[in-house]
């Protein structure tokens, strides 16, 4: 059921963050996939993943990673309810390893065990301790787990744990620095790098950059972990207990206020020479410029957009758009200021959990409304243009509200097949 | 911080076992933590006055999910932080997976960390049964196993089964077998029969819980016996097996037939 924004905190209240309750019925969006956990495993370079699964589980990752081109590094050993009851797949698994191991040459290993592993609280620590030792390569358990999704072991924040838990032995590196939580990398252009680069930071690394397992095993040397989105916290945390690895929060906004107070905030790593003043008020004069195209227009927020929901949609708020809904799956704590904000402004904004069973009767043809932000608003309305931020890459900084006003700016009108539109970007599955 | 899971057979005297020592653990100056790890919840019943804890799995279903520790502990006697895992109504949904659920809610919780605790205690149902019994004993959690028995073939059987479990996880480094307590049943032969198990199970006996009337009649006012008279000779007892427990389970000795160790 749609929420209206001055009726959030409330309604947050009785469902915990998800804005999905856990009561009703849910429904499964056509563009529900993307950065699930295997195709965001698959960034540590050169591990091979072995899914320990009922046949029915494996079928979902596999043809997510064949339409991605990773299904030659990922491996299954399929389960049967003998094995499950009697516990025989823990042996099976041991075996399995060893063969994965032995004709892959793998540097490191990533083994997945789902829902039903969880629930009979199996031991694939001892497992992994046990075969670690035997053939001397890193393992890293994954779940994939949707049954944990509304808890703080979603597998969606814990993947993340899964690819830095290789990351076990700390060097120093003063000259670098890692971005952790956003899924893709930050677009090159964004004006961070310079402002790390003034500060004597010559490498910004990031796990989907890493050509190597090498490479990604050296971001433990990294002086800081920069946390650009949310669901990389845990790992963060976990990494400084482990390897004492220190971590900054410095989200990904579009908020300029956000923005100034992230280079505050690393500022207290040094000195940074950059002056990011410049480029805040080229931003700031963009947003006036780009006012006659966007104020009074109607637009919808969907959840499919590479961003934080609320913090976006003050941005949109503030750029003189009409939001006429908002489809968000959460609201994260960073962005609660954010939230509280656009509540005051529009407490009459409808907020739509993604999963709610209403979105199912919403047909292709139904409400229009000037623009679009994201693929899954071209699904529930029609969008005269759509906007798309980049999947494969993150915005970040001054520059990203440049490329944001870009992309609003040269939107063309929409026309064309929705499903395609669906299917080519590979967000199904 | 040492962490102790004591397990046994079903009805033989564990959680009243339990959170007597914990009770004279706690008495001898020790900060204790006691988590129940049973779906009926009433593992620290004797330690909170009757106070029932909130289990953590009802504490879930009914708010989706737990911010603060203060919502799911129970402070008892001599300030024992109780928890109870919970689970489900008979005949439903996995109590294996609710302790599994309990250990992980608290780890992301950081009681460990919070509480700092001298001893914490796991009461663990019946037998070793599933993977998520057995959650107890891995790592992390549990490092020693107490097992509470009797002489009654049954329980010596459920002993054996539990033992073989700790065997198995011993060979990765998980718990390892403090010792045997002998809660008397007063069957024939009972310390031969308990002496024999020890010797075989290669552990040792920690101490031995004659039958006295006392500790129903303190449970009955959900009391543990440490609390409710600790000049009683049961009380005794059971603090000179904590006496045992906390110097590392040493000097045990062996059962004697018609006298108490």
């Amino acid at each position: 059921m749609q929420v209206l924004l001055e009726n959030l905190p409330q309604y947050l209240k009785e469902n915990k963050k998800r804005l999905n309750s856990k009561d009703a019925l849910h429904y499964c969006p056509p563009c529900g996939g993307g950065w699930g956990v295997v195709k965001t495993a698959v960034q540590v370079p050169e591990v091979q993943v072995l899914f320990v699964i009922p046949i029915g589980c494996g079928r979902h990752g596999a043809i997510a990673a064949m339409k991605d081109g990773t299904d030659s590094r990922i491996h299954y050993l399929l389960m049967e309810e003998v094995d499950l009851v009697s516990g025989d797949h823990l042996e099976k698994t041991e075996a399995a390893v060893r063969e994965l191991v032995e004709e892959t040459e793998a540097k490191g290993l990533i083994l997945f065990t789902t829902c039903i592993d969880d629930l009979l609280g199996s031991d694939f620590e001892g497992l992994i301790e046990k075969m670690e030792e035997e053939l001397q390569i890193p393992i890293s358990r994954g779940k994939m787990n949707p049954i944990l999704s509304e808890t703080p072991r979603a597998p969606d924040i814990m993947v993340h744990n899964t690819a830095y838990n290789f990351l076990r032995e700390r060097g120093q590196e003063e000259s670098a620095v890692n971005l952790v939580g956003c899924l893709s990398p930050v677009t090159s252009d964004s004006e961070l790098f310079d402002f790390l680069e003034s500060g004597g930071i010559r490498e910004v690394r990031h796990m989907g950059n890493c050509s190597n397992f090498d490479e990604f095993l050296s971001m433990a040397d990294s002086r800081v972990n920069l946390l650009i989105r949310a669901p990389g916290k845990r790992a963060c945390r976990d990494m400084e207990r482990a390897i004492g690895l220190p971590w900054i929060d410095l989200p990904a906004s579009f908020l300029p206020e956000k923005i100034d107070e992230g280079y505050k905030n690393l500022s207290l790593l040094g000195d940074f020479s950059y002056d990011t003043g410049a480029l805040k008020r080229e931003a700031e004069e963009a947003i006036r410029e780009i006012r006659p195209l966007t104020a009074g227009r109607t637009a919808v927020l969907g959840k499919t957009v590479n961003a934080d929901s609320f913090d976006l949609a003050l941005f949109l708020h503030r750029l003189g758009f009409q939001l006429k809904y908002v489809l968000a799956a959460a609201v994260k704590d960073h962005e609660q200021e954010a939230m509280e904000i656009l509540r005051t402004k529009r407490p009459d904004l409808p907020v739509i959990p993604h999963l709610d069973p209403a979105l199912a009767l919403r047909q292709e043809n139904s409400e229009e409304v000037d623009f679009g932000f994201g693929l899954d608003t071209a699904v529930y309305f029609r969008p005269r243009k759509l906007v798309l931020l980049p999947f494969e890459t993150s915005l970040f900084g001054y520059r990203g509200i440049l490329a944001l006003l870009e992309s609003i700016r040269s939107a063309e009108p929409f026309s064309g097949s929705v499903k395609d539109l669906v299917y080519n970007a590979n967000l199904v599955i | 911080m040492r962490k102790i899971a004591v397990y046994g057979k079903g009805g033989i005297g564990k959680s009243t076992l339990t959170s007597s020592l914990a009770a004279a653990v706690a008495s001898m100056g020790y900060k204790v933590v006691q988590i129940g790890c049973d779906p009926k919840a009433d593992s620290t019943l004797n330690l909170t006055g009757g106070k029932e804890t909130v289990p953590v799995i009802e504490y879930l279903r009914q708010h989706g999910g737990c911010d603060s520790l203060d919502e799911i502990v129970t402070w008892g006697y001599k300030n024992i932080a109780c928890f109870e895992a919970g689970g489900p109504t008979p005949g439903t949904g996995c109590a294996g997976r609710g302790i599994v659920t309990t250990f992980e809610l608290l780890d992301d919780l950081e009681m460990f960390e919070t509480y700092d605790p001298d001893f914490v205690f796991y009461d663990v149902l019946g037998d070793v049964v599933c993977g998520g019994f057995a959650m107890p004993i891995r790592k992390g959690y549990a490092e020693e196993v107490i097992i509470v028995t009797s002489g009654e073939k049954m329980a010596l059987f459920a002993a054996s089964n539990i033992r073989m479990a700790v065997e198995n996880y011993q060979q990765r480094n998980y718990a390892k077998m403090l010792g045997v307590i002998l809660n008397k049943r007063n069957v024939e032969n009972e310390e031969e029969l308990i002496n024999d198990f020890v010797q075989r199970a290669d552990t040792e006996l920690l101490g031995v819980v004659p039958r006295d009337k006392n500790i129903q009649i303190y449970e009955d006012r959900c009391q543990t016996v440490i609390e409710g008279d600790p000049d009683l000779e049961i009380s005794k007892k059971i603090m000179e097996i904590a006496g045992r427990i906390v110097a590392g389970g040493k000097a045990g000795g062996t059962a004697v037939p018609g006298e108490d160790t």
